[in-house]
């Protein structure tokens, strides 16, 4: 029998920083720890678990990824008029807002548009600090085709990013 | 990091772009209500009426195959389940099934093929499979009212293929045979898919739900191995197959269900001949070499297609713009312009393109989806220096990348190497 109360008290603090650092956004990144636990009571049940921590980090990134991705499709819907551009826009944002949130905001942005595997990858390894090996058995993929798809995804994103770039016209970072 | 470091500031846009996430300010504790919520909603989650039993738990543990030690360990408690739990008799282990399944010395079966063409149309075979241990093979196989049978000695690498309206056979002989894998072997394709799936050793094995088929209870697992997905209904008494079904994950192109399986019984050598019935004519004597590394099966279906498109490589790898939809219309063509040739000469060309095709397939298909990649659109065959198709390395060099260049060279090399020639797109 699972100690719930065990798990969540060990484990809710960084699931939590997890989705808060994806999402950007308080609301939003509880959504995502509340599923991440519910994933995770879910798989329990079918297969077991044996290390929590590897685990959760993922369910709470898969769900920080379905909200970035839902995001994307929004922001695609609500700009119907305009071409889907290839790179990100800045969204308007407060003026106080430093240049590194908003870099940071950015990159959210883009990893929302990035494919779905090579999405987790890149979060896994660049915000989770996981290894390729670890990203690989979680993932149940080789770990060289997780370096695949981090260097396509960091190509990707690198391209989606521009507009943030030193050589960038103002106007062309604004959508 | 890693990353393109041929251009640093984009490079170091991204960097700073991921230490901006990193360092961004978290909002402190979660708010300690809704912590209370969160843990009262996981457990009312984890004491649903549903929520399964330490027993159950074990049965529908998921196999990793690539932890070949937690597999066995769970074998073994599945093997003391019986002992230890009352009415637990009747569960089964995947590797009951593995173990039962490679003892056959004999089989017959009935199979369905469905292969989806251009426009959702489903064709449609039936047939009738025999095995004889330890490697004949017959199928008897009904396509529009017309049957056929090919008779497969795998140890000595012969197929005879009879057409009985015609009442023409077609011998084919193949050299270099690979010691492993299925040269036409269904039944013991299975064996040997299911075994090494056991071993840990290729495919990851997760236990379904298991159905009631034919008022027969049964237990289901699930092989994945690349993109081919095989799942075995297994009788929990005899933990023989019941019924078996493989598809190409993700589009279903191709689906073949065998059912109706009846083990040991006694089959007749002679249902297993090489030998040509009287009353047959050999048509023709196929000589097939199959020496050749599986990469370069891919670099030769890669090249056939492009052949049949102008000379420029298909859009994409599958489907109706892959190699498989423009073969597919350059055939079509190809037997327009050459209906008056001998037929031996058409069916030669088929023969040696459908194994082509089927060794490629076999390659792209057993790799992870996710590993493989493309570049071939709009490339022209013999462009120079133009890499067109990733994918790990094969055989021996595991670890590694290959990676095939317009121009058909082929070429090793590590991920990281190989991901510096992936376009950027």
């Amino acid at each position: 029998m699972t100690d719930w109360e065990s798990v969540v008290g060990q484990h809710l603090d960084f699931v939590w920083r997890t989705a808060c650092r994806l999402v950007g956004d308080d609301a939003d990144a509880w959504d995502c720890t509340q599923q991440a636990f519910l994933d995770a009571v879910r798989l329990e049940r079918r297969q077991g678990v044996r290390n929590w921590r590897p685990l959760l980090q993922h369910l709470a990134t898969a769900r920080a990824l379905d909200l970035l991705r839902s995001r994307c499709r929004e922001r695609s819907r609500r700009d119907l008029s305009a071409e889907p551009a290839e790179a990100v826009g800045r969204e308007p944002c407060p003026s106080q807002w430093s240049e590194a949130n908003e870099l940071a905001e950015g990159l959210r942005n883009a990893v929302g548009r990035l494919p779905r595997r090579q999405a987790e990858v890149f979060c896994l390894i660049c915000f989770e600090q996981m290894t390729s090996e670890e990203v690989a058995e979680r993932l149940g993929i080789r770990p060289t085709a997780v370096r695949m798809l981090l260097s396509r995804a960091r190509k990707r994103l690198e391209r989606l990013l521009q507009p943030f770039g030193p050589a960038a016209e103002p106007k062309e970072r604004t959508r | 990091m890693t990353g393109n470091r041929d251009n640093p500031d984009r490079d170091n846009l991204l960097d700073r772009a991921i230490d901006a996430v990193l360092r961004a300010g978290t909002p402190g504790e979660p708010p300690p209500d809704r912590v209370a919520g969160l843990l009262a909603a996981v457990e009312r989650a984890a004491s649903e009426p549903d929520c399964l039993t330490f027993r159950e738990r074990i049965k529908t543990m998921r196999f990793r195959a690539q932890v070949a030690v937690a597999a066995t360990a769970l074998i073994v408690v599945l093997g003391l389940l019986p002992r230890l739990i009352p009415g637990a008799g009747d569960s089964v282990a995947f590797g009951d099934v593995a173990e039962t399944l490679t003892k056959v010395r004999s089989a017959t079966w009935k199979t369905q093929y469905e292969v989806k063409g251009p426009g959702d149309e489903i064709r449609k075979w039936s047939g009738v499979g025999m095995f004889l241990t330890p490697s004949h093979e017959r199928m008897e196989i009904t396509a529009d009212g017309k049957t056929n049978v090919t008779v497969i000695d795998g140890e000595k690498n012969k197929l005879l293929t009879l057409d009985p309206p015609t009442k023409t056979a077609t011998v084919i002989d193949v050299r270099n045979a690979p010691g492993e894998g299925p040269f036409g072997r269904t039944f013991q394709g299975l064996q040997e898919m299911v075994a090494a799936a056991h071993r840990g050793e290729g495919g990851q094995v997760e236990r379904l739900s298991g159905e009631e088929i034919d008022g027969r209870r049964t237990e289901c697992f699930r092989i994945r191995r690349g993109a081919i997905e095989v799942k075995i209904w297994a009788d929990p008494k005899t933990f023989l197959p019941v019924r078996v079904e493989e598809t190409t994950a993700g589009d279903e192109k191709t689906r073949i269900v065998m059912t109706d399986f009846q083990v040991d019984k006694d089959l007749d050598k002679s249902l297993f001949s090489l030998d040509v019935p009287a009353g047959y004519t050999v048509e023709q004597t196929l000589q097939l070499d199959a020496a050749a590394k599986p990469i370069t099966t891919v670099a030769e279906a890669l090249k056939m297609a492009a052949e049949f498109n102008d000379g420029v490589f298909p859009p994409e790898l599958r489907g109706e713009q892959g190699i498989d939809g423009i073969v597919r219309q350059g055939m079509t063509a190809w037997e327009k312009e050459h209906a008056n040739d001998p037929p031996e000469q058409k069916r030669a060309k088929v023969a040696k393109l459908a194994l082509t095709l089927g060794g490629a397939f076999g390659v792209i298909l057993s790799l992870p989806p996710d590993s493989v990649h493309y570049a071939g659109k709009d490339v022209k065959l013999d462009t120079p220096d133009r890499p067109i198709f990733w994918c790990p390395s094969l055989g021996k060099e595991k670890g590694g990348y290959q990676v095939i260049y317009a121009d058909l060279t082929i070429r090793e090399m590590s991920a990281e190497e190989a991901a510096k020639l992936l376009p950027s797109k």
